[in-house]
């Protein structure tokens, strides 16, 4: 049905469509939707980009037509999004997360690593320590350094510098080496995670998010740090720890943790979240 | 060149008083009316002198349009009318109504030039119901989708509720408040969803200038919560809704029959088991459930593959393989237990024989005609389809998304540690959680294995397999198309169903 008129809805349809689609392009460009979902989407939300384009492309062709089914206020399903995606203060507060800090966190998603590094009596996953892969140190670190040289390390002062990329990688050599690093110093940028719930008074987490599918199953991981001012560090900010690898406990479970000799002020990484593969 | 003349077009099936009602409207003797009727009704338009009738039968029109619209343009074109009035019923669809005005075949131009179309007025009976469940019921519907008012002839309410369950926007009137109506310029349908848009605008402007890090209300993590959830699954319900719009349009209406096994029992088995080849999660699989239904699968069948397909799909499969270190017995207790549950809950519906679960409004649109128009292309038809239902069913999931993230902010206060449960308490507070997270069943082994410190593995069980079945997203989306009663069935058969099989795991 043709008349020369303009169909007020089908154009306010075909321009949302249009915002939308910007939007999504933008969030892609300049990677912002990291902030949201991991890399993984990337190839979804392509797929979402071309069929919202589309539609745009659909409703602009039809601003002529009379007729219209579709009630106007179903625009509030793009409307909505659209207006949440360019929100300014985007970000989620550490004490929402509805993970809780976990050991077990930093073994998601990661299959070489050994199933049980710390060995406590509260650990429930009894099931998984039979079929667990038996991962001697040796080859464990070697398929680590053969698939990726991690920089940062200098044996000869026992340091391990590690680089924001490396975190993840890093975090899960040292788990999966416990002997091999004991004692080295180490230097890390994290956010810091206190719970005390499950930690001591003294202890917190320089943390970073590890993100699985998207902001709403973010973990904190990381490695447990003792550090007597704990009381005055604030959950969320970014710390640059430096500190001794020793043997520590953990809610009960023996392993390493950070010892802290220095704290500064740190730098949020340019890619906040950790997206484990 | 004159205005263009003032139209109104009054769409009805036979006998439904149309002429009647045409009739009490042709009373201002300032005025001329042409009345362009597409049938002979038994009552007559009044033969009076300022009141001019074309009658055109409709074996004319389907043997030559453009005659037809030539036949109206001189009728036009002849008199000076002040106001014109068309009359048709549910032999002609709008669709050849359309084609008559907007004619551009002849050497005229179009007839709609001179027309302006105000007003298009549906006018029926209680007998509406009848008629919509007839084979015939498209031309109907198309035209209550297409009218702005309706007015109902004694005035029955199921009548008036049908209508709108059709076409929310209609305006419904009576005798006396229809003739305001009609001869009112702008109508008020068009302020009401101005008004909503633009107050969620305002509210979202509130939220942007209210402090950040405010402690009760963390809007800022709620807006990321929220950002995330529906980054993550809008392409997912785009991906369900557009096989399920293929199911719609390009699926032959035999098909199911010819090549789905037609055993019941057989039939619960294959459709759990197709589930193993949709890599979706659960915000799509409802699209697909809601297509199946309309296809005519039955429910037992179409409700053990909705169960089914979020626990056995190769991306759950293989995220569950990766969270617990390759522990396979944990995917096989995962998806084995999910893949049982489904076959059960399946069986029950057989047994139940529930029928008729989706809304009235939906077996309407069983043949899609809401969306787009018989002579549009496939591709087309196919964006239309797809358009139509993601902007249906997206605010539905946005709601639910909503909701999920703000008890996401509020659980987390919760202190788990602090007291010890019993195995039955674990499973129900991590059965109950399942359902009020409303999580991708991709992603919720995360979640999972975070609560493992301090719930016993077979809660834990009972979260991965209850929570991808149904949870509160799920609920609100399923709202949309399925009637209460059997969303209220469904989602009771699945907590027993699951609940049984967790406690009778645990006691072996």
């Amino acid at each position: 049905m043709r008349n020369k008129k303009i169909n007020i809805q089908n154009l306010f349809f075909s321009i949302i469509y249009l915002i939308f689609s910007l939007i999504i392009f933008y969030l892609l460009y300049t990677k912002k939707y990291l902030n949201f979902v991991t890399p993984k989407s990337f190839k979804y939300l392509i797929f979402m980009e071309i069929i919202i384009v589309l539609f745009f492309i659909m409703e602009l062709k039809s601003i002529f037509d009379i007729t219209r089914n579709i009630n106007p206020l179903s625009s509030l399903s793009i409307i909505i999004p659209l207006l949440l995606f360019i929100y300014p203060d985007i970000g989620i507060d550490t004490e929402h997360l509805n993970t809780k800090y976990s050991i077990e966190n930093i073994n998601i998603n990661n299959k070489n690593n050994t199933n049980k590094i710390y060995q406590g009596e509260t650990m429930t996953f009894t099931i998984s320590e039979e079929n667990a892969p038996t991962l001697t140190e040796a080859n464990m670190s070697n398929s680590f350094f053969e698939k990726k040289q991690l920089t940062g390390l200098d044996d000869i002062n026992k340091t391990i510098s590690i680089s924001d990329n490396e975190f993840y990688d890093w975090i899960t050599t040292i788990f999966a080496n416990q002997n091999k690093y004991l004692g080295y110093t180490i230097t890390v940028n994290g956010l810091v995670f206190k719970d005390n719930t499950y930690m001591k008074e003294n202890q917190f987490v320089p943390a970073r998010l590890l993100m699985t599918c998207c902001i709403a199953d973010t973990a904190p991981a990381g490695l447990i740090a003792n550090y007597n001012d704990t009381n005055k560090l604030n959950n969320g900010d970014w710390v640059k720890v430096t500190g001794k690898l020793i043997q520590g406990d953990y809610n009960g479970q023996k392993g390493l943790i950070i010892d802290v000799n220095n704290i500064s002020e740190g730098n949020k990484p340019e890619q906040e979240y950790i997206y484990p593969k | 060149m004159r205005n263009k003349i003032p139209t109104y077009t009054v769409l009805g099936f036979i006998d439904s008083g149309k002429t009647t009602f045409i009739n009490s409207f042709l009373n201002d003797s300032q005025k001329i009316y042409g009345v362009i009727q597409f049938e002979n009704g038994d009552i007559n338009v009044h033969k009076q002198d300022n009141v001019k009738i074309l009658n055109i039968p409709f074996r004319e029109i389907t043997k030559n349009i453009s005659y037809t619209s030539e036949k109206i343009f001189s009728f036009i074109k002849e008199n000076n009318f002040n106001e014109i009035w068309i009359e048709s019923n549910g032999i002609m669809p709008l669709n050849t109504l359309n084609k008559i005005f907007f004619n551009k075949f002849n050497s005229y131009n179009n007839i709609a030039e001179k027309l302006d179309f105000r007003k298009t007025i549906f006018i029926t009976d209680s007998r509406l119901k009848s008629f919509i469940k007839s084979t015939d019921n498209e031309i109907i519907t198309d035209f209550i989708l297409n009218s702005n008012l309706a007015y109902v002839i004694n005035n029955d309410e199921n009548t008036k509720k049908l209508l709108l369950n059709i076409n929310n926007k209609i305006k419904i009137k009576n005798i006396e408040t229809i003739k305001s109506s009609i001869y009112k310029p702008f109508s008020i349908n068009h302020i009401k969803p101005i008004a909503i848009i633009l107050s969620v605008v305002v509210l979202y402007c509130i939220l942007y200038y209210i402090p950040k890090n405010n402690i009760i209300i963390p809007i800022n993590t709620i807006i990321t919560l929220l950002s995330g959830i529906i980054l993550q699954s809008f392409p997912f319900l785009l991906l369900g809704i557009i096989i399920s719009s293929c199911i719609q349009i390009f699926m032959p209406t035999n098909f199911l029959d010819k090549y789905f096994p037609k055993d019941p029992i057989l039939g619960i088995i294959f459709a759990a088991a197709i589930g193993i080849c949709f890599p979706v999660c659960d915000c799509a699989t409802i699209p697909v459930f809601r297509g199946l239904i309309k296809k005519g699968l039955p429910i037992s069948s179409a409700v053990s593959f909705m169960i089914a397909t979020p626990i056995i799909n190769p991306i759950v499969i293989l995220s569950t393989y990766n969270a617990y270190n390759g522990d396979l017995r944990i995917v096989f207790l995962r998806c084995g237990l999910g893949f049982l549950a489904a076959l059960i809950i399946g069986l029950i519906f057989h047994i139940l024989k529930t029928k008729n679960i989706l809304k009235e409004s939906e077996i309407l649109s069983l043949n899609c005609k809401t969306y787009f128009k018989n002579n549009d292309s496939n591709i087309i038809k196919l964006l239309k389809h797809t358009q139509g239902e993601f902007l249906d069913v997206a605010k539905y999931l946005i709601l639910g998304a909503l909701i999920s993230s703000i008890i996401q902010v509020y659980l987390s206060k919760i202190n788990w540690s602090a007291t010890t449960y019993s195995t039955l308490s674990s499973i129900l507070i991590m059965m109950s959680m399942g359902f009020l997270l409303s999580l991708c069943s991709s992603s919720d082994v995360i979640i999972a294995k975070g609560f493992g410190n301090n719930f016993p593995f077979i809660s834990i069980l009972s979260f991965l397999i209850y929570g991808p079945m149904i949870d509160l997203k799920n609920i609100i989306l399923l709202s949309e198309s399925f009637k209460k009663k059997f969303i209220f069935q469904l989602t009771a058969i699945i907590t027993i169903v699951c609940m049984a099989i967790i406690l009778f795991l645990n006691f072996l």
